[in-house]
């Protein structure tokens, strides 16, 4: 007794042990023993072979498109996200509802389900397609294509960290820096941006994250062209069907390490965000 | 657009804000036409197609059958498991106070972050034949990757946060002084958790359900990468939706994923629905994270 | 510096509902008035049409005989302190002050030392590197007034501006804004829901109700002279006799003489504030004491007399020396009042009848002023 009070704080409720044993089991079986094994597996590897394996060009060349994709994605799902949370949040029109519920689609909608339908609207021949094709602009099978994928999956991201805190903006702050002077244009890069951008940063940063590992939604538009029109996960999976074990591990503690940094960003974010409300 | 009604918004504006609000209403409105309500209307434009006929014969393929039971299969596996463990996990980490609970707090949002091929070559790093516990596995005849016991704990890796990140938030706002209150009156820590938890959770745990059916049923990555990909054995509804697509049998891949788009409809309602009704109780977890 | 504001026939309705219904008033320059009316009155709506934040759908507001309806907010002059002080989080109380100059291009030298001495104004001097969230309530609202009056403006107006503070902050701020008005005598309006801050604060108060101003005037005349019912019992606390008038006299429905009245007859209701009622022992007394109430300096003594309850406030002291208990049997002394009747378009003043026990003493007197 006298020894648990020391890491735990006293309460009558029980359950205590068996619910925390249970947690930590489950955590453990599902989530930490496979981390384990792959990470173990990756120092097997051995420092000089894990960046044999991490710097082929393929790798590289995957990378790049990984990432300047994710990017590119995240990038305009930031402008246009803000522009839909900020008119969610303030602005009451017909349909708003539907819109609001229309925004999680990209959560609710299996991602294969999303790349086919994706696929078909800027093939060739699809309805947007088809459009684009006489300006020659071609968005399937290219990393435009990629984009267009990943900005279909972060979009709620954005949008879903924006709106609470756009909502909890007081209008007051717009009226009082209308009063002390300020155009709408000083009153919106001065007054109000400021506040919202930590959480347009977050949202940024966990649309990034998802889209550097989204996996469904892309391949059926991409091209798949190794270095070209190839994101990492799919060469993950072309190493595996392979049977090239350690060259999957490779990449997949790469791109581990990266969702990692990138989580430890977002929480840094929400430390900033708790500091500048004065929590 | 009636301009008045557009234009009814919250505070009163001056009248120089009534174009841009116009503008910005626009091209919210045109944006998620374009990117979201377009790629939803394509699947069911796709699926029929070829007429009503085709798409009740995808339908009828028994692939397809197959795959749609393996799909519910799983998620009836996986749904309630990862229920369970929610709720064990909202009583430990909300209730108490102990060293260590961020960090467990952070191992559970883990899988949200790892890339879904990536929670695929986990398991395929732990349960494959080459692995340890894998070949011990197999020389006991049981075989977990490229079957279906791996696609259900790819399945149980990626759903894993979904009911527990929702509970969390939202006990720890509710606070404990009723279980408290319960346990001086003399209840048991059963009867306290069954008729003074459990009640003040439910919505925020059907919420989690209910997102945590929509990734179980639609995972694709994970399971694609630890599943045999035998059609009528293996393969999911995903999966089969991919097999079917590449086999340039596109209808019939759209028609299935109809069935998938659906859910997925069904699914957004419902979670409309409750935070409409439900939305005081369900603000906690709605502002401690994003869905 | 000084400007006169000048309201006239300002209306405004929202979703069908009327929120100001003709306001005609005038603010002479260097006045500080207050804009007194309960929650829903239309008193901020009005507030942010002088500001600019709202826009009326008829009527016009004049600075100075100049139409200020056609500049908008940001080019008015007006120095707005915001109910809960809509100070920017992200910046310091000294970028917060400056703001206004800021964005006017002032040069960066200027704006220090006009925050500097704007600190000082507002007895900050020291706080001008701190986050707004680090302050406390009272300091923020100082920082609100400091940003509104860097711009100089022609017009400050303040939105319930001690409304967010406990009692003892509000006093002390009450006072120190008093005097800093007397200093630099700008023209000044505030919006308050109590009447005990705009009294103390405002040379000039106006009573606000319905979208329509029902009375404004100094302090002291809205006290003795409270032009309706309304007026009367926002102002303090009341109590409703319901009475007939006859012969000048003001009588109970309960049956029993209340007072005299201007008005001859009628049916009506007496207002009598508690601090009007004189309560002395008198064992033939026609009242009974139902309870006694210590609370501080007053003490509230609840009467009751042929099925009428009054309260009337005594100090406490002269309820000890009294020996006033529950109870007793006690006379009760109206020493004055109001008097609303159906027959009278303006309400009365109920004056004593003296010696209520001898009415025909009274009656002389009336048939003297008659």
């Amino acid at each position: 007794m006298s020894r648990s009070a020391l890491w735990r704080e006293p309460s009558v409720l029980p359950g205590f042990a068996p619910s925390l044993t249970a947690t930590l089991l489950w955590l453990g079986l599902l989530v930490v023993a496979p981390l384990a094994v792959m990470v173990a597996t990756a120092a097997g590897l051995g420092w000089s072979g894990f960046w044999t394996l991490v710097l082929r060009p393929r790798v590289l060349g995957d990378l790049q498109v990984s990432v300047f994709t994710a990017l590119a994605a995240s990038a305009i799902d930031a402008i246009f996200g803000f522009i839909i949370a900020w008119v969610l949040a303030r602005y009451r029109f017909p349909g708003r509802r539907l819109v609001d519920a229309l925004i999680d689609l990209p959560f609710a909608l299996p991602t294969a389900v999303a790349g086919i339908a994706l696929a078909a609207l800027y093939a060739p021949h699809g309805p947007i397609g088809a459009v684009l094709a006489p300006f020659g602009i071609t968005i399937a099978y290219t990393r435009a294509g990629i984009v267009v994928a990943l900005m279909f999956v972060g979009l709620p991201f954005i949008i879903r960290t924006l709106e609470p805190v756009i909502a909890e903006l007081e209008t007051e702050q717009e009226e009082a820096a209308e009063m002390l002077g300020a155009s709408p244009a000083t009153s919106f890069m001065q007054v109000l941006l400021p506040p919202l951008l930590p959480a347009l940063l977050t949202g940024f940063a966990l649309a990034l994250a998802r889209g550097l590992g989204e996996y469904g939604s892309v391949i059926f538009i991409a091209g798949n062209k190794p270095m070209v029109s190839e994101i990492l996960p799919l060469l993950i999976v072309t190493e595996l069907e392979q049977f090239d074990f350690p060259g999957a591990v490779a990449i997949a503690t790469l791109m581990l390490s990266a969702s990692f940094l990138l989580l430890i960003a977002v929480n840094l974010l929400q430390a900033w965000v708790r500091r500048q409300n004065g929590e | 657009m009636a301009s008045n009604v557009l234009v009814a918004a919250l505070p009163a504006l001056p009248a120089g804000g009534v174009r841009a609000r116009r503008v910005l209403i626009g091209i919210a409105i045109a944006f998620i036409a374009l990117f979201l309500v377009l790629p939803l209307s394509v699947i069911f434009a796709q699926a029929f197609s070829l007429g009503a006929g085709a798409y009740a014969a995808a339908l009828a393929d028994p692939d397809v059958r197959a795959a749609l039971l393996l799909t519910l299969g799983i998620a009836v596996i996986a749904v309630p498991l990862n229920t369970a463990f929610g709720l064990a996990a909202s009583w430990c980490l909300a209730r108490f106070r102990f060293r260590g609970r961020g960090a467990i707090v952070a191992l559970i949002e883990l899988p949200l972050s790892v890339s879904p091929v990536v929670a695929g070559l986990l398991l395929v790093s732990l349960f494959g034949r080459s692995a340890l516990l894998g070949g011990f596995l197999e020389s006991h005849g049981i075989r977990v990757i490229f079957a279906v016991p791996g696609m259900i704990l790819a399945t149980l890796f990626v759903t894993f946060p979904f009911v527990a990140r929702e509970l969390i938030p939202l006990a720890e706002a509710q606070g404990s002084e009723e279980e408290q209150a319960a346990i001086t009156l003399g209840a048991s820590g059963w009867q306290t958790f069954l008729r003074m938890s459990l009640p003040k959770l439910r919505w925020g745990l059907l919420y989690g359900v209910l997102l945590c059916n929509a990734r179980a049923v639609g995972e694709f990555g994970a399971v694609s990468v630890v599943s045999g990909a035998v059609p009528g054995q293996t393969n999911t509804l995903p999966l089969e939706i991919q097999t079917l697509y590449d086999g340039y049998r596109v209808q019939a891949a759209f028609a299935a994923a109809s069935l998938l788009a659906g859910l997925a409809i069904v699914t957004l309602v419902l979670k409309a629905a409750l935070e409409w009704r439900h939305r005081d109780e369900l603000r906690a977890t709605r502002r401690a994270h994003i869905p | 510096m000084s400007t006169r504001i000048e309201i006239t026939g300002l209306y405004k309705a929202l979703a069908g509902q009327v929120v100001l219904d003709g306001i005609d008033l005038t603010v002479p320059p260097g006045e500080l008035t207050a804009l007194l009316g309960p929650s829903g009155s239309g008193k901020t709506t009005l507030l942010r049409m002088i500001a600019g934040l709202d826009r009326p759908d008829r009527g016009a507001v004049l600075f100075d005989g100049e139409d200020a309806l056609a500049r908008p907010a940001r080019e008015r002059g007006v120095g707005f302190v915001f109910q809960h002080y809509a100070l920017f989080r992200h910046m310091t109380v000294a970028r917060n002050i400056g703001f206004g100059l800021a964005v006017r291009k002032v040069p960066q030298a200027r704006i220090e030392e006009k925050v500097a001495a704007l600190l000082r104004l507002v007895q900050l001097e020291f706080l001008g590197g701190r986050y707004p969230a680090q302050l406390s309530g009272g300091q923020r609202q100082r920082v609100a007034l400091a940003r509104a009056l860097a711009i100089e403006p022609r017009v400050l107006l303040l939105d319930e501006p001690f409304g967010a503070l406990d009692a003892v902050v509000r006093r002390d701020l009450r006072r120190w804004l008093r005097r800093l008005h007397r200093e630099m005598h700008i023209t000044t309006v505030f919006v308050t829901h109590d009447q005990e801050e705009a009294f103390e604060l405002a040379d000039r108060v106006v009573v606000v109700n319905g979208g329509r101003i029902r009375q404004s005037g100094t302090p002291m005349q809205l006290y003795r002279e409270p032009a309706d019912s309304f007026v009367y019992r926002f102002l303090g606390e009341a109590n409703e006799v319901p009475c007939r008038i006859e012969n000048g006299f003001v009588i109970a429905d309960a049956g029993f003489p209340l007072g005299r009245a201007s008005v001859r007859t009628g049916n009506g209701t007496a207002y009598l504030r508690p601090h009007q009622l004189m309560v002395r022992p008198e064992e033939t007394g026609a009242w009974r004491i139902t309870e006694v109430v210590a609370s501080g300096p007053t003490s509230r003594i609840g009467l009751a007399r042929g099925g009428l309850s009054l309260e009337a406030s005594l100090a406490t002291g002269q309820v000890l020396a009294l020996g006033l208990e529950a109870k007793m049997t006690v006379e009760v002394e109206i020493t004055g009042g109001m008097v609303v009747a159906d027959t009278a378009a303006t309400p009365a003043p109920l004056l004593p009848a003296s010696r209520l026990a001898r009415p025909h003493l009274a009656d002389r007197r009336v048939e003297l002023e008659g």
